[in-house]
């Protein structure tokens, strides 16, 4: 049974090994020392991918046999998950910006990019290690966000004005779900804005597919490539091994849409989130009901905490898709031009269709994933 | 083959007690090891009989099945005897062999301040990870004694640590009335609770389990749940470990003081990793019994707090302030303070009840340990900064307190190192040479840890590095150490050079915290462990051979290969030691013998071994291995899916197959159907027959090989087209008993393994072309001989074959054949085979 402690400890352990690598080239860069340096970074990788990839494999199993398990466990597998997506490309980044760095790649990694890169990893680390105490009965999450939690509303006791107060905060997730959503859509959409058409749409059909050969690359270029490609396959398999043609078609919609730009996103999205029946079904229950304020109360807090989750999640898709950037700066070049679209799209493409599908099952319009009890969910218990 | 099998492995469980049980081994573990072994053969020799009783019952693939189970249990043991015999081979080198008397009076000492009596063996080996089953693990037991000092720790900085074991002792066995009733509580909490189920945690008592413990309360399982059950009963007798485990580091600094403090800190913790602990701690090498490194660190700081506060006045606080500011200076660096922070507020109340459990039973023996470390201080602390003569010689305990204080207020290597020498000095009994001299140098706590670390670590790698030097390895030939060497210089160069560029790079100025991590890693690196164990599994096995433990079966071997050097023109010097699977080794020149296998029914492997030199030797197969490397992967069922990698690793463990290939028909080319025999009868496993075996074969295509060569060996020495031919009643005889056996697993190859099998019937005829061009005057078998050598089976037994104007090749094919038709006097052959082979011993 994995657990929250001791994954984040292989996540954290693995993490602090790359980072002190990373910082460990990047401080003899130039010197004679910066191959023993490049080949300590690579070993480091190494040993993340062994360390993490037991307990993400213990991750799966698990979701696994537990199936239709309750809803807290199945959240914390896929933050467990997604966690070590994000940490497998923070990794994939360094090694892409120290491949830039020691000649690996046509792109030289600037100092202010080795820094960044050096930064992005503390953090990640520290937001690992730095998790919140809880008691052991509790669910506990990853500190992966850069998000502040929203202030917390005291508390009311009427029931008009818990009621205004759902109201509000109904419309501050929808507006939360789109925003965060359409933001990093969009900075996933300047990562294949510039990619061939016609091998875009091969990249389409190359999702849920295993990655094909790639050429002989430098040690650490090879290794972010390849740690890569695991948060990919991680991201396919939390969605659904099984939802390979419906992942492919989401993702031709939405590529379609975003490249059309404009309002048609928003109202795609809008669309896709069941904005308008949802508020105004959640209004009419919210006229009829005979809650009391504290009840009305605390289904404003649980969509307030939602806000917060989908918002971390979000920022967390962020660091995947900045990643990605780095990796196809560093690498895009150094491979065939098909190889390097049919890779980093079919990247690109997924990452926006599980932050589709996320945002919608924070919504509940979807079937296709349920890892959270989302808008209409919470209202419909808090308010009936 | 089933009922040759279980015989050898019975054979090797009674050999293996009869070497523990040795007289040849030195006094205090001849006792131990038999005791250990024996309790630890008992359980696999319990499995053995079944799997006998299962065979008799007709369950024969069943049968197979569960000696593929035992066989890894029972190989794990052998490896671990090995390390052992290394460990006590160790002890006959004169800094250990000093260091082990004076931790034996060291746990003297504490044994007398505590009143609780104990018999302990101080041994020198790995530092392991426990991983004894729970369920043993919770018994009484001969490893209860043992005091393990980590290869190559031989001064007096690790001999704090061995309050451990004592420590653990007493609570594993109960020898302290307010420490047991703590533990039975605490288990009758958890018990309720996983038995209970119901409402809501206690988060006082969660604080102490295990991750997989909690895991498991937190689970609430179903109380008609059998895995659940199991899990239940494994991870109670887990945690009871754990809790023994913490309860050993309070006894350890209530009875040793600030030096287990510092101890536990300098050689033990890892705070780039604080709270690792249980089953996840298995893969990082340590043992899921030990508590988290922030956990023991809390617990220990605890109780010299208390002791202090109660008794020492302050004493301590020194000590306290240094070691406090390193561990969490350290932590504050690596990010992990806040996991430190929130586990010492959970514990607080814990380790107060488990200090007031202490003070009940060994109150006194703190105290006294507190006016002890007072009176070190003020002795033998000066002696140590100034290099003066103490008034009277030193005590141990009292010296390691000293020098403890003294290194934790110096962490310079040069500081340490001279340091060290002077205590081993004053343990001698002269004058250390010189003192600290200058005041100690000014650096940031974490850098402290750190400049300890690289200076333990460089010590280990120079301690290391002197074994292989001409003046050590006391009880071994020069030759068999200089055989070696090479390959330990090497592995030890590779450690040395990342020790030195950490050492550059800290003093260029690089982030302690970058190093901590990098130095971290390396001091608990599975390369350095690597080597710690080859050089126990070498110091072992060439214990094992000097003091013939092993029946003198590798001198047979030697002289084995020694013939097949002859015969083949390959010059190369063998040497045979006992080790943990038969082996060649070009990076040492040294083959291994299967220990603890002491029987001669093996030898003929040695063909095989040799085969792997002689492939290295023969134009011929190297040029046809870069031929085939090109076509391998041609007609794979799965080829066609493949990635570049897929393929590009599919060919290279093809390429070390087609090196198994070689080695097999060079055995059987030169060594005749006794190799074939040896093969079949002893190593292969129809019940595995196509199980992919990494970079060896299938058990299906070795045994295709063997079937292959020795079908053209036969057509080669056939009279003409109508004669059987001198090895066809071997072949019928060898295909019999596979196909039966195979047929009776009812396994059945998949396409892969048809191919493959194809496939090395194919190379097998290719490779015998090969051996024909290259070995067919001198190495090749002769045909007449096997034929000769089972007419003469009778003869054998009774007595009236002579045998000493034999060679060993001839004298292995005698064994082989008379054994294949009486198949029941393995013993009266093996007797004849030892009367009449006398080796002469190598021109040096």
């Amino acid at each position: 049974m994995t657990g929250y402690s001791e994954f984040r400890a292989d996540l954290a352990g693995g993490l602090r090994g790359v980072t002190a690598a990373f910082d460990m080239l990047r401080g003899s860069l130039g010197t004679d020392d910066a191959r023993y340096a490049s080949e300590q970074l690579a070993q480091a990788a190494e040993r993340y991918e062994h360390q993490v990839a037991g307990s993400r494999r213990a991750a799966f199993d698990e979701a696994l046999v537990k199936g239709e398990a309750a809803l807290p466990e199945r959240e914390r597998l896929a933050a467990e998950i997604l966690a070590g997506a994000v940490a497998d490309m923070e990794v994939a980044a360094a090694l892409f910006v120290a491949g830039g760095a020691v000649g690996e790649t046509p792109e030289a990694a600037t100092p202010e990019e080795l820094e960044a890169v050096s930064r992005d990893l503390q953090q990640v680390t520290q937001a690992v290690a730095w998790a919140e105490p809880a008691a052991p009965d509790t669910l506990r999450r990853f500190g992966l966000d850069e998000v502040p939690a929203p202030v917390k509303g005291a508390a009311v006791p009427d029931a008009p004005t818990a009621k205004a107060a759902f109201e509000k905060q109904l419309e501050a997730v929808f507006k939360a779900l789109q925003e965060e959503t359409k933001k990093v859509l969009t900075a996933a959409l300047t990562g294949v804005d510039d990619l061939d058409d016609k091998l875009l749409g091969e990249a389409i059909g190359m999702i849920g597919k295993q990655a094909g050969a790639l050429p002989g690359l430098g040690k650490l270029v090879s290794k972010g490539l390849a740690l890569a490609v695991k948060a990919m396959d991680a991201l396919t398999e939390l969605l659904g091994k099984d939802l390979v043609l419906e992942l492919q078609k989401k993702a031709e919609e939405l590529l379609k849409t975003l490249k059309e730009g404009g309002t048609l996103v928003d109202q795609f999205l809008a669309y896709s989130l069941g904005v308008a029946p949802s508020t105004q079904a959640i209004r009419e229950l919210l006229a009829q009901t005979t809650a009391d304020g504290a009840a009305i109360d605390s289904g404003m807090q649980k969509l307030l905490a939602l806000q917060t989750h989908f918002s971390e999640q979000a920022a967390m898709m962020g660091r995947i898709v900045k990643a990605l950037n780095t990796g196809k700066k560093f690498v895009g070049k150094l491979l065939p031009e098909a190889t390097a679209v049919l890779l980093f799209g079919t990247f690109y493409l997924v990452a926006m269709d599980f932050t589709l599908l996320n945002a919608m099952d924070h919504a509940d319009t979807t079937t296709l994933i349920v890892f959270v009890p989302g808008v209409v969910q919470i209202s419909r218990a808090a308010l009936a | 083959m089933l009922a040759a099998q279980l015989a050898q492995l019975r054979a090797d469980f009674e050999s293996l007690l009869r070497v523990v049980d040795a007289p040849q081994l030195p006094a205090p573990y001849g006792r131990l090891l038999s005791g250990h072994f024996k309790r630890a053969v008992s359980p696999l020799l319990h499995d053995l009989a079944a799997l006998e009783a299962q065979v008799a019952g007709g369950n024969v693939a069943e049968a197979w099945a569960a000696l593929a189970a035992l066989e890894p249990r029972a190989q794990a043991l052998f490896e671990e005897a090995l390390e052992f015999l290394g460990g006590v081979a160790l002890r006959e080198l004169p800094p250990a062999q000093a260091l082990a008397d004076h931790a034996q009076r060291f746990i003297e000492g504490l044994i007398q301040e505590a009143g609780v009596p104990w018999s302990p063996v101080v041994i020198l080996g790995r530092r392991t990870a426990d991983d004894l089953p729970e369920a043993l693990a919770v018994e009484e037991g001969p490893d209860d004694v043992l005091v393990r000092l980590p290869l190559p720790r031989w001064d007096v900085w690790y001999l704090p640590l061995l309050a451990h074991a004592y420590g653990f002792w007493i609570a594993k066995r109960g020898r302290s009335a307010a420490l047991e009733a703590f533990v039975a509580a605490r288990e009758a909490a958890l018990a309720a609770r996983l038995d209970l189920g119901a409402g809501a945690c206690d988060p006082a008592e969660a604080a102490l389990w295990l991750p997989e413990v909690s895991s498991l309360a937190l689970a609430r399982p179903e109380a008609g749940d059998r895995g659940a059950r199991d899990d239940r009963e494994r991870l109670l007798q887990r945690q009871r470990l754990h809790l023994w485990h913490w309860i050993a580091d309070a006894l350890g600094a209530a009875l040793v003081g600030p030096a287990y403090a510092e101890a536990l800190l300098f050689l033990e913790l890892n705070p780039t990793r604080p709270t690792l602990e249980g089953a996840t701690a298995t893969a990082y090498g340590r043992s899921r019994y030990l508590p988290a490194d922030a956990r023991r660190m809390m617990l220990v700081v605890h109780v010299l707090e208390i002791l202090d506060a109660e008794e020492g006045h302050g004493l301590y606080q020194p000590e306290l302030r240094r070691i406090a500011a390193i561990w969490e200076g350290a932590l504050d660096l690596l990010g992990t303070r806040a996991d430190y922070e929130r586990l010492k507020t959970a514990l607080r109340p814990w380790c107060e009840a488990l200090f007031a459990a202490v003070d009940t039973d060994f109150g006194v023996a703190a105290a006294e340990s507190l006016r002890k470390w007072q009176h070190a201080q003020a002795t033998l602390g000066p002696v140590l900064r100034e290099g003066s003569a103490p008034s009277a010689p030193p005590d141990v305990a009292a010296l390691i307190s000293a020098a403890w204080s003294s290194r934790a207020r110096h962490p310079a290597a040069d500081r340490i190192a001279t340091l060290t020498q002077a205590c081993e000095q004053l343990l001698r009994g002269a004058a250390p040479g010189g003192g600290l001299l200058a005041s100690p140098p000014t650096v940031s706590p974490p850098l402290a840890l750190l400049y300890n670390w690289l200076a333990d670590l460089e010590t280990d790698l120079a301690r290391l590095t002197a074994l292989f030097r001409p003046a050590a390895a006391p009880f071994s030939a020069n030759s068999y150490r200089d055989a070696v060497a090479g390959r330990f210089f090497r592995l030890l160069s590779a450690q040395d050079y990342g020790l030195r560029k950490e050492q550059g790079f800290l003093r260029r100025g690089m982030a302690v915290e970058t190093l901590l991590v990098q130095v971290a890693e390396r001091r608990e690196s599975e390369a350095l462990g690597e080597v710690q164990i080859e050089v126990l599994d070498y110091l072992g096995g060439a214990l094992i051979r000097q003091r013939e433990l092993e029946g003198a079966v590798c001198a047979l071997a030697d002289a084995l290969l020694r013939d097949f050097a002859r015969l083949t023109g390959v010059n190369w010097a063998a040497r045979v030691v006992p080790g943990r699977h038969p082996l060649f080794s070009p990076a040492t020149d040294m083959v291994q013998w299967h220990f603890p296998d002491a029987e001669i029914w093996n030898l003929p492997l040695m063909a095989h071994e040799f085969g792997h030199v002689a492939a290295l030797n023969t134009p011929a197969f190297l040029e046809f291995l870069a031929r085939q490397a090109l076509t391998l992967a041609e007609g794979h069922p799965e080829a066609e899916s493949w990635s570049r990698e897929q393929r590009e690793s599919y060919v290279s463990q093809r390429s070390a197959h087609l090196h198994e290939f070689f080695a097999d028909a060079f055995a059987l080319y030169c060594q005749g159907p006794a190799f074939a025999f040896d093969m079949t009868l002893l190593h292969l496993n129809p019940a595995e027959a196509f199980l992919p075996r990494g970079r060896h074969p299938t058990h299906a295509e070795r045994f295709e090989v063997l079937l292959t060569v020795l079908e053209r060996m036969n057509s080669a020495a056939q009279a003409d087209v109508y004669a059987a031919g001198p090895y066809a009643p071997v072949m019928a005889r060898l295909k019999d008993l596979w196909t039966r056996a195979v047929a009776a697993c009812g396994v059945q190859p998949d396409a892969v393994a048809t191919f493959h099998r194809l496939q090395a019937r194919r190379l097998a005829r290719e490779l015998y072309e090969g051996l024909e061009q290259s070995y067919r005057l001198g190495a090749q078998f002769p045909p007449e001989a096997w034929q000769q050598a089972y007419e003469a089976a009778p003869a054998l037994l009774g007595g009236t074959l002579e045998g000493r104007d034999k060679g060993p090749r001839e004298l292995l094919t005698c064994a082989w054949a008379c054994r294949v038709r009486f198949p029941d006097r393995t013993a009266d052959i093996a007797r004849w085979v030892r009367q009449v082979w006398r080796p002469e011993e190598p021109v040096s």
